[in-house]
């Protein structure tokens, strides 16, 4: 690489490019660092040449475009995931959410935090109120476990209850347990971030959103997928253009919330409202934390291509 | 390979067929073919599956279902419905804990104590369906493969119990003398002239281990039982390995002590279910962890894992070749009365459980032979035919932690095949018998002297006899130990000088 030092000082350039390999025979420095200095600024040259001659042709005829994209398609790590053959996989029989969308059952959510919680999870236990409509709040005393809490939420017909876990003073996870029978999740929450620290954010009303969930393709990520779903009532009010996104990528769940409005029929335009977070699932349980259905181990990280939800 | 499934989710059986190497992970790989028959929804989901033989030659799938309800399938398809029984009095929430055939008896068992025995040699005589109450709760019971008057049952906060049913008599007509046939010798059920109550009378009864180190009770939680030596010519002394939902292996030998004479935490989770080995003196384990692993109960040390669970299993099963004809222990099936003989010649053990996977592995490499996405939650697995069509490759599973297992492994099968060198020394009739061994065998004779030492005073009249046995034993084995020093007095000088330098340790070396 030639130095910032002799790019501004005037030298001798050779006009012909050189081919990098002979550069390995060319035992000064000096020179050595001048021909390679040439040779990138040739192949630069010529880069931007062909592009702008491509460019016209592309604009002359646009199926030369259609057909250089179809035959360049890069690959991400999206596009390399590993084969998973339960994706798509119908859901056989019934599984614990029957109740809520056979029945067409109403959630009722209850939400606690861990014990000794602190400001940042009441804060966030604020705006899940707002997220998840007809829920309420409990605050969370020392006596009784989270078994016999899911025991007390049963007997007054709770469907759900979700905790907020704070550790020094920062929320980091999410727990769901579905009632009466249903698994809990655990979740850990990262990148949260409230309304106020949004600019430009929106106020949300009480209105019951929409929901959309995106990306939930294998066996396990239709299981989360429709614990979401059994949170929110499935009665939405489009008056109030109110819209809950979650967006699965990776195996990370984006939770946004935005208000939106059509402009015309192809524009919409978007306020974000309410908090965004991010969460990770990090175990599946049957029942009320009885067997392991599913558990994030860490060796699992190594695959860089293969993702569980 | 066919290996049957109960589907929890949709309370249906599967078929699958597939061979070995079959992972359906891998795209490219031999898909293999399922059939779904028996669908009864959810709330009928099958609890317990065996396969039995009956004496018309055909096998059937025996399930017990929730909510009362036990049927027999064909095991071919069709898949016709054989026979059925229904329960109306049933609760639908006491489950099926155990479902055992054996020597034609069908031996059903739920949590609240029912046992109904039905014997299917004469299916269509509904005279023969005789019931007793063991009392509740059980959570786990098991019929003696050989010895179907002999069942042991236990639960939460319900110590194991060995009781032997009257009724069953064994018809003593023109038996040989050879103790493998009982093929031969038939077991009936008598009638007794109050109706169709079981007699039952208990025959053992064990005793919980000492206090923990806060001097706090154990407490009982029992979650399968399996009998051990099972070619034994007892019908008053067992061995039985249980497992119990605080992470507990325990061996119990009722010759010689009410309390277990083994007693290992194998983990933190509770153990689900236990399914025989190749050799009597292993067991596999399952938990709620995900995790499959062997257990050696002589020298009470974990063994290798079954890798590859993402979720906790639920069933296990063995399927244990037979060689040469000979009876391998452990292999019920083979117990049964018009036995079994499976196909196949590499032993194998099932898995299935919440994530819905069945994963079929080497039972002695522990390597995975097969994996299939069965789509819903197993409840209970079975292996009908043990043949591959090709031979067997080991899978290379997609899955990441692959990698990490395979370290595991081959630190494990270092360890395995020490172990297997000093399995060879022992047999299963050497253990605990009047011969002297290994320095296991010690340590195994001073446990169960502490065991007995803590004992109270009023147990069992035969303590005595125990007492008596064990002093002859610690005779001889102290007359073998003094020969053993003779042995190394008399060696060479060489050798007492290095010995002498190892026990007082490099004292000279360090004083500098």
């Amino acid at each position: 690489m030639p130095s910032r030092k002799t790019k501004g000082k005037k030298k001798s350039v050779p006009t012909a490019p050189v081919p990098k390999d002979a550069l390995n025979n060319v035992k000064n420095k000096i020179k050595r660092e001048n021909l390679l200095y040439a040779a990138r600024k040739a192949h630069n040259v010529g880069k931007h040449k062909s592009r702008r001659e491509l460019l016209k042709m592309e604009q002359a005829e646009p199926q030369l475009k259609e057909e250089r994209l179809a035959n360049n398609i890069p690959t991400t790590i999206e596009n390399t995931r590993i084969y998973d053959e339960t994706v798509d996989a119908p859901i056989e029989g019934e599984d614990e959410f029957e109740e809520y969308f056979k029945n067409k059952r109403t959630p009722k959510v209850l939400i606690t935090t861990s014990k000794f919680a602190r400001a940042q999870a009441y804060e966030l236990s604020d705006q899940l109120l707002n997220i998840i409509p007809g829920s309420e709040f409990v605050k969370r005393g020392q006596k009784f476990s989270m078994k016999e809490i899911a025991q007390f939420c049963i007997n007054r017909d709770y469907t759900d209850l979700v905790v907020i876990s704070e550790d020094k003073k920062v929320v980091n996870g999410l727990t769901f347990v579905h009632l009466p029978a249903g698994p809990t999740m655990f979740f850990s929450l990262t990148s949260l971030r409230m309304p106020k620290q949004i600019s430009g954010h929106g106020r949300a009303t009480s209105h019951v959103p929409e929901l959309i969930l995106n990306s939930f393709s294998t066996r396990l990520g239709m299981t989360v997928g429709r614990l979401f779903q059994s949170l929110f009532p499935q009665t939405p009010e489009f008056v109030g253009r109110q819209v809950v996104t979650l967006h699965n990528q990776r195996d990370f769940i984006f939770f946004r919330r935005h208000r939106y409005l059509f402009k015309e029929t192809e524009r919409v335009g978007l306020q974000e409202l309410g908090p965004q977070f991010t969460l990770k699932l990090r175990r599946v349980r049957r029942g009320i934390a009885e067997e392991m259905e599913w558990e994030h181990r860490p060796e699992m990280d190594k695959e860089k291509r293969k993702f569980y939800m | 390979m066919k290996v049957l499934v109960a589907a929890e989710d949709s309370g249906s059986l599967k078929d699958i067929s597939f061979p070995f190497g079959t992972n359906t992970s891998v795209q490219q790989s031999t898909q293999p073919t399922i059939t779904t028959f028996a669908s009864a929804g959810r709330s009928s989901y099958v609890q317990r599956m065996i396969i039995a033989k009956l004496n018309t030659g055909k096998e059937y799938i025996c399930i017990a279902r929730k909510g009362g309800i036990i049927q027999l399938y064909d095991v071919n398809p069709p898949h016709a419905l054989f026979v059925e029984w229904k329960d109306m009095t049933h609760p639908p929430d006491d489950a099926f804990v155990g479902l055992e055939y054996v020597e034609g008896k069908l031996s059903s068992c739920t949590a609240t104590g029912k046992l109904i025995m039905r014997d299917l040699h004469s299916i269509s005589d509904s005279t023969n369906d005789y019931y007793t109450l063991l009392g509740e709760p059980i959570n786990a019971f098991r019929v003696h493969p050989r010895q179907p008057n002999i069942i042991a049952y236990g639960g939460k906060e319900r110590e194991l119990e060995i009781s032997v049913i009257e009724n069953i008599c064994r018809r003593e007509s023109d038996s040989t003398t050879d103790s493998e046939s009982d093929q031969s010798s038939s077991w009936y059920i008598a009638a007794i002239p109050t109706g169709r109550t079981l007699s039952r009378r208990k025959l053992w009864k064990a005793k919980n281990v000492k206090n923990d180190e806060l001097d706090l009770r154990v407490p009982v939680w029992i979650s399968d039982i399996r009998f051990l030596d099972v070619n034994r010519n007892s019908d008053t002394d067992f061995r039985l390995a249980i497992s119990t939902r605080f992470g507990h292996v325990r061996v119990y030998e009722t010759k010689y002590s009410r309390k277990p004479i083994v007693n290992v935490e194998v983990g933190d989770h509770p153990l689900i279910a236990l399914s025989p080995c190749i050799n009597d003196h292993e067991i596999i384990y399952c938990d709620t962890n995900s995790t499959t692993a062997r257990f050696n109960l002589i020298n009470g040390r974990k063994g290798g894992h079954y890798s590859g669970a993402a979720g906790s299993v639920l069933c296990l099963d063995s399927f244990l070749p037979q060689q040469d004809g000979a009876m391998i222990e452990g292999n019920e099936d083979v117990a049964s009365s018009v036995a079994r003989v499976p196909s196949g010649d590499v032993p194998l053990l099932a898995t299935g459980g919440l994530d819905r996977f069945l994963r079929i592995y080497n039972l002695q490499t522990r390597e995975l032979v097969a994996k299939v996405f069965v789509g819903a939650k197993l409840s209970a697995v079975c292996i009908v035919d043990g043949n591959s069509t090709v031979p067997s490759e080991p899978v290379s599973e997609r899955e990441s932690d692959e990698e990490d297992d395979g370290e595991a492994v081959d630190s494990d099968r270092v360890k395995s095949e020490g172990e297997r060198k000093r399995r060879k020394r022992l047999s299963t009739e050497e253990v605990l018998t009047d011969e002297v061994g290994s320095k296991d065998k010690r340590k195994k004779r001073v446990r169960l002297h502490n065991e007995l030492a803590s004992e109270d005073e009023d147990d069992d009249d035969d303590a005595d006899d125990v007492w008596n046995l064990l002093d002859a034993e610690e005779e001889e084995f102290r007359v073998k130990k003094e020969e053993d020093e003779d042995k190394v007095a008399s060696s060479s000088s060489a050798t007492q000088s290095s010995l002498r330098r190892r026990k007082h340790g490099s004292g000279s070396a360090t004083s500098r």
